[in-house]
C-alpha cells in the first residue's frame, strides 16, 4: 500500500512539473487552517465538462475528525451554513452551485442541530463565462464547526485549470458520482400530483396553520415508511430568519404526518403561500419536495393515540399464541393443573407477579428504545437482530427452552438459591415475575400482526407516546395472564392432568423449536449460508440423539416426522398463496450481468433487453427498484419470456460499466435503457424512474 | 467483631473521598491544562483596547470600566450551539458584576436584537460582524470568556462554564 501511495505522489510530482497538458485532474490538496486542526477541506475537479452548458464539476471534500459537526444549507437556529466567497478574486467564474447530502440532526449539549459529521462530500459545479479560457476559483470558504465549542474557520480556496485541457479522472469521478447520489432528488409538487416521476411520494398535503404557527405536512409513499425525519427549508430571502423545529411525525403505514413549530426571533411568522422546500430522508428515500404551502386545513387526526393504544392492546395479545411465547404461557398454565382450589389466591398472585415482569420488560425496552432514538439511531421492533451476538443468544435460548419442553432435562436451580427461595417460603413472587420477563424476552423475535402499526406509530411519536403505546403492548400480552389472576377458576376449568399433557409439551417443544431453527436463519447474512445451515443440523441432530437417549426410537420418529409434516404443510400452504402475502420486493428476476455483445445478439434475436446499472450506495436506485422495477406491471413485464434484465452493479467501481455509462455520456446512476428490435440503440429513461414510461418503452421496443 | 466491622467501613468511607478527591483535582488539572491549549493563539497579559458603541447605543470602555471591579467579557455568536447553553448563565451573572458580550459573525445590529429580544437575554452586546474583534483578541472559539481586571487579562476559559466557574474566576481575579 505505501508503495502505491508513494508511486502515486511521485507521478502527482511529475504531472506537476510537466504541465498542464498531462496534468493530473486540478485540485487543491487538502486546505486546513492552523487554528484548528480537525477539520480539513479539498476541492477537485472531476475533468467533466459540457461546453454547452459551460460546466465544469467539482468535489468539495469536507474531513471532520472525532465528534465534529458542521451544518447543512439551513442549519436551523444553532447554526450557521458554510459559505464560499469567490466573486471578488476569481476569473472567468459565473457561479458556483453546491448541491446539499441529506443531513442528519445531531443534538450538541440539548440543542438540536442539522449537519453532517466526518467525511462529507459536496457536488459543486461551476460555471465558467466562456468554456475555452484559462479559469481561476479563488475565494474564502468559511465553514462552522462544534464539538463543545464552535469555530467559525476560513479556507483560502485557490485552483487554476484549463477547461480545454481537461480529462476525466475516474477515482474523482466515482467519487462525484457517489456524492450526487446523496443529495435528495429533485421533486416538484406538480409531478406527484401528475404521479409522474415522483419517486415514490404518491401524495403531498401541506398546511400553514397561521394562529397555532406551525406547519403540517402530509405524505404519502408508494411504499410502507421506516423512520423518516423531515427538514424544511426556504430560498425566500425574507424567510432568513424563520426557523423550523425538529418535526412531530407520526406514521401510519404508507401516510406520515409531520408537525413543524416556526418561529422567529422577531416575532410572529406569516408564511401564507410560501414557497418551501421539503426534504424527506428515509431508509431507502431521499427527496427534495418543491411546494407552495397550501392554505386548507389537513386532517391530522390520522391514527389517534386512542386508536393506536387499542390496536396496540390487540398486537400485545396476539403475540401470546406466536410460536415463541405460546410454549411458555402453556407451560405456566400446566404447572397450576395440579393446584387445588384451597390455593386459589396464591395462582392469583403467581399471575399478577408473571404480568408485573411482562409489564416491566415492555418499560425497560420502551425506555431503551427511547434512548436510541434520542442518539438518532435507526429504531424498528426487533432492531437487536441486526445483532449477531444477540440471535446466538437467543438461538441458545431457545434451544435450551425446546431441551426443557421435549423434558431432556429439568431445570435445576442452584442449592443455594432453592433455599433462599424455600426461606420465602410461598410467598416469594420473585421467579414468576422472572417468568413473565422471560416470556417478554422470547416475545421479541416474533412479530404479530398489529404490532408493526403500533411500534411504528410509537417510535415516530413522541417519548410518553412511546411508553403509552409500549405499555398497552405489555398490557396487552399480559391480558391473558391477568384474566387467570382474576378468574382463577379458568385454569381449573382445563381437563385432569395425565397423558394428554406430554403431547402438548411436545407440540410446544416443537414450535419453540422452529423459532429457534428461524433464529438461526437469521444468521445467515452474518456467517454465510454454509455455516447457517451446518449450525441448523447440528442442532437438530442433537436433538435428535438427546430425544433418542430419553425416549427412544418411538418419540424419536414422532418428533421428526411431525416436525417434516409442519414443515411441509407450512411450505405447500406457503407457495399456493404466496401471492397473497408475499412480499413484492422479493427480487426473482434474474438478472444477468451486464454486457454489451450479448445485448446485441439478443436484440437481433428479437427479444428486449431492459439494463439497470445500479449501486448500493445510491439511494435513487433503491427507490427505483422498490416503487417501480419490483413492483408490478413492471415486475411482471420483465419476467416475460423475451425479455432480458440485465444489471450493472457500480458499487464498486468498475471499469466495462464506467466505459458504458460514458458511452452514453453519463456518469452517475441510476441508469436505464432499453433494448429491442423496436429500438436497436436503445430508449434511454428518466432517472427517477415511472412503470408507465417503462412499460412504454418496453413495448416500443419490442417494436410495437 | 463488630468494632472490626466498623473500622472497615471508616476506612472504605476515607478511601472513597480520598479517591473523590483525587479524581477532583485531575479533572482540575486536566481542565486547566485543555484551557491553556486553547488558549495558546489567544493575547494574553493587557487586555487590547475596547472602546465602541454596543448595539443597545451605549458607550463602552473596557479598560476604563475595567479599573474599579473586574469585567467578564464574553465572545459568543448566534450560529453557536454551545452558547445557547452558555448565554443564560452570562445573563445570570450580569447584574451583580460588569458584564460586556462580543457578538462574531452574527450578523447587522437589527438582527442581533431580535436575538436578545427573542431571547431575553439583557447583557450589552458589541457587534463584531467581520470578526474583527475576535482576530484582535486571537479568538477562533466560542464560547470564550475572559475576565479583565485593572486593564489585565485575568482569567480565560472556552467551551461549557457553568454561573459558578464564572464567579469563581471573578472572585480570583481580584487576588491576582
Amino acid at each position: 500500500m505505501a508503495f502505491v501511495k508513494s508511486y502515486f505522489f511521485i507521478f502527482l510530482l511529475l504531472s506537476f512539473f510537466t504541465g498542464n497538458s498531462f496534468a493530473a485532474t486540478p485540485e487543491t490538496g487538502w486546505v486546513s487552517n492552523f487554528n484548528h486542526p480537525p477539520v480539513k477541506v479539498n476541492l477537485q475537479l472531476t475533468g467533466q465538462t459540457d461546453p454547452q452548458l459551460h460546466t465544469v464539476n467539482a468535489l468539495l471534500n469536507v474531513s471532520l475528525e472525532g465528534d465534529w459537526k458542521t451544518y447543512w444549507r439551513s442549519p436551523g437556529e444553532g447554526g450557521v451554513a458554510p459559505t464560499f466567497e469567490w466573486t471578488s478574486k476569481s476569473t472567468n467564474i459565473k457561479a458556483v452551485d453546491w448541491s446539499w447530502p441529506a443531513p442528519k440532526r445531531y443534538p450538541v449539549l440539548g440543542v438540536e442541530t442539522v449537519g453532517y459529521k466526518g467525511q462529507i462530500h459536496f457536488p459543486i459545479k461551476l460555471t465558467l463565462e466562456d468554456s475555452q479560457k484559462v479559469s481561476h476559483l479563488q475565494g474564502v470558504m468559511t465553514l462552522a464547526s462544534c464539538t463543545t465549542i464552535c469555530v467559525l474557520t476560513d479556507y483560502d480556496i485557490d485552483l487554476s485549470f484549463d477547461p480545454a485541457f481537461l480529462h476525466t479522472n475516474d477515482d474523482v469521478a466515482f467519487a462525484y458520482a457517489q456524492a450526487v447520489s446523496s443529495v435528495p432528488i429533485l421533486v416538484t409538487q406538480e409531478a406527484i400530483k401528475e404521479q409522474k416521476n415522483s419517486a415514490n411520494i404518491t401524495g403531498l398535503e401541506t398546511y400553514w396553520n397561521q394562529l397555532e404557527q406551525q406547519i403540517v405536512v402530509q405524505l404519502s409513499h408508494k411504499i410502507d415508511w421506516q423512520s423518516p425525519d423531515l427538514f424544511i427549508d426556504s430560498h425566500e430571502p425574507k424567510l432568513l430568519d424563520v426557523f423550523f423545529s425538529k418535526p412531530k411525525i407520526s406514521v401510519a403505514d404508507k401516510k406520515l404526518t409531520a408537525v413543524f413549530d416556526v418561529s422567529s426571533w422577531g416575532g410572529e411568522v406569516d408564511l401564507t403561500n410560501a414557497d418551501i422546500n421539503i426534504t424527506v430522508v428515509d431508509a431507502n428515500t431521499a427527496v427534495e419536495i418543491v411546494s407552495t404551502l397550501g392554505n386548507q386545513a389537513v386532517d391530522t387526526s390520522g391514527a389517534s393515540l386512542a386508536s393506536i393504544f387499542l390496536i396496540a392492546l390487540l398486537g400485545g395479545l396476539i403475540l401470546n399464541i406466536m410460536p415463541c411465547v405460546l410454549p411458555v404461557l402453556g407451560m405456566k398454565l400446566s404447572s397450576v393443573l395440579g393446584v387445588d382450589r384451597s390455593q386459589r389466591s396464591q395462582i392469583r398472585k403467581q399471575f399478577l407477579a408473571s404480568s408485573v415482569g411482562i409489564l416491566s420488560s415492555f418499560w425497560l425496552l420502551a425506555a431503551f428504545l427511547g434512548l436510541l432514538k434520542l442518539s438518532g439511531e435507526a429504531l424498528g421492533w426487533g432492531i437487536q437482530f441486526q445483532n449477531p451476538y444477540f440471535i446466538a443468544v437467543m438461538v441458545v435460548i431457545t434451544a435450551l427452552f425446546t431441551a426443557n419442553m421435549l423434558g431432556l432435562f429439568e431445570i435445576q436451580l442452584p442449592s443455594s438459591m432453592q433455599t433462599w427461595l424455600a426461606t420465602k417460603g410461598g410467598h416469594s413472587y420473585f421467579g414468576h415475575y422472572l417468568q413473565g420477563m422471560f416470556a417478554t424476552l422470547l416475545a421479541t423475535p416474533c412479530s404479530a400482526p398489529f404490532l408493526g402499526t403500533a411500534v411504528a406509530f410509537a417510535l415516530g411519536a413522541s417519548m410518553w407516546q412511546l411508553f403509552a403505546v409500549f405499555t398497552a403492548l405489555g398490557l396487552g400480552m399480559a391480558l391473558p395472564w391477568l384474566l387467570i389472576a382474576i378468574f382463577p377458576s379458568i385454569a381449573l376449568l382445563l381437563p385432569k392432568p395425565g397423558k394428554w399433557m406430554g403431547s402438548v409439551k411436545l407440540i410446544f417443544g416443537l414450535l419453540i423449536l422452529a423459532t429457534c431453527l428461524w433464529l438461526v436463519s437469521l444468521l445467515d447474512s452474518f456467517i454465510g449460508g454454509f455455516y447457517t445451515v451446518l449450525v441448523a443440523l447440528v442442532i437438530l441432530l442433537l436433538f435428535a440423539l438427546l430425544i433418542l437417549k430419553k425416549h427412544g426410537v418411538r418419540v424419536l420418529t414422532i418428533v421428526f416426522s411431525s416436525l417434516l409434516l409442519v414443515a411441509a404443510v407450512i411450505f405447500i400452504v406457503g407457495s399456493l398463496t404466496s401471492k397473497y402475502w408475499a412480499s413484492p420486493l422479493h427480487d426473482d428476476i434474474v438478472w444477468q450481468p451486464l454486457n454489451t455483445q450479448i445485448i446485441q445478439q439478443q436484440v437481433k434475436q428479437g427479444n428486449v433487453v431492459f439494463v439497470d446499472v445500479t449501486a448500493d450506495w445510491c439511494v435513487t436506485c433503491k427507490a427505483n427498484k422498490v416503487g417501480v422495477i419490483l413492483q408490478d406491471p413492471v415486475y411482471s413485464a420483465l419476467q416475460e419470456g423475451g425479455v432480458i434484465a440485465m444489471k450493472g452493479d457500480w458499487t464498486v467501481r468498475s471499469n466495462s460499466v464506467t466505459a458504458y455509462l460514458q458511452s452514453f455520456g453519463r456518469y452517475g446512476v441510476p441508469f436505464n435503457i432499453v433494448y429491442g428490435p423496436g429500438a436497436p440503440k436503445g430508449i434511454e429513461l428518466s432517472t427517477i424512474l415511472n412503470s408507465d414510461d417503462v412499460i412504454t418503452a418496453l413495448e416500443k421496443a419490442k417494436g410495437q | 467483631m463488630q468494632q472490626k466491622k466498623e473500622v472497615k467501613i471508616k476506612k472504605t468511607w476515607f478511601a472513597r473521598i480520598k479517591s473523590l478527591f483525587v479524581y477532583f483535582l485531575l479533572f482540575l488539572v486536566l481542565g486547566w491544562g485543555v484551557d491553556l491549549w486553547r488558549a495558546h493563539s489567544m493575547v494574553s497579559g493587557k487586555a487590547p483596547e475596547l472602546i465602541t458603541m454596543s448595539v443597545q447605543n451605549k458607550q463602552i470602555d473596557l479598560l476604563a470600566m475595567s479599573q474599579e471591579k473586574p469585567v467578564l467579557v464574553y465572545f459568543w455568536a448566534t450560529w453557536c450551539s454551545v452558547c445557547s447553553v452558555v448565554s443564560p448563565s452570562v445573563d445570570f451573572v450580569d447584574g451583580g458584576t460588569q458584564v460586556i458580550t462580543v457578538a462574531l459573525n452574527s450578523g447587522n445590529n437589527k438582527r442581533i436584537q431580535q436575538y436578545l429580544h427573542a431571547k431575553k437575554y439583557d447583557f450589552s452586546v458589541i457587534n463584531d460582524p467581520k470578526g474583527t474583534i475576535a482576530q484582535e483578541w486571537g479568538i477562533t472559539v466560542t464560547p470564550t470568556l475572559f475576565v479583565i481586571n485593572k486593564g489585565e487579562i485575568s482569567a480565560v476559559t472556552t467551551g461549557f462554564t457553568s454561573p459558578f466557574g464564572m464567579w469563581v474566576r471573578l472572585f480570583f481575579s481580584k487576588f491576582s
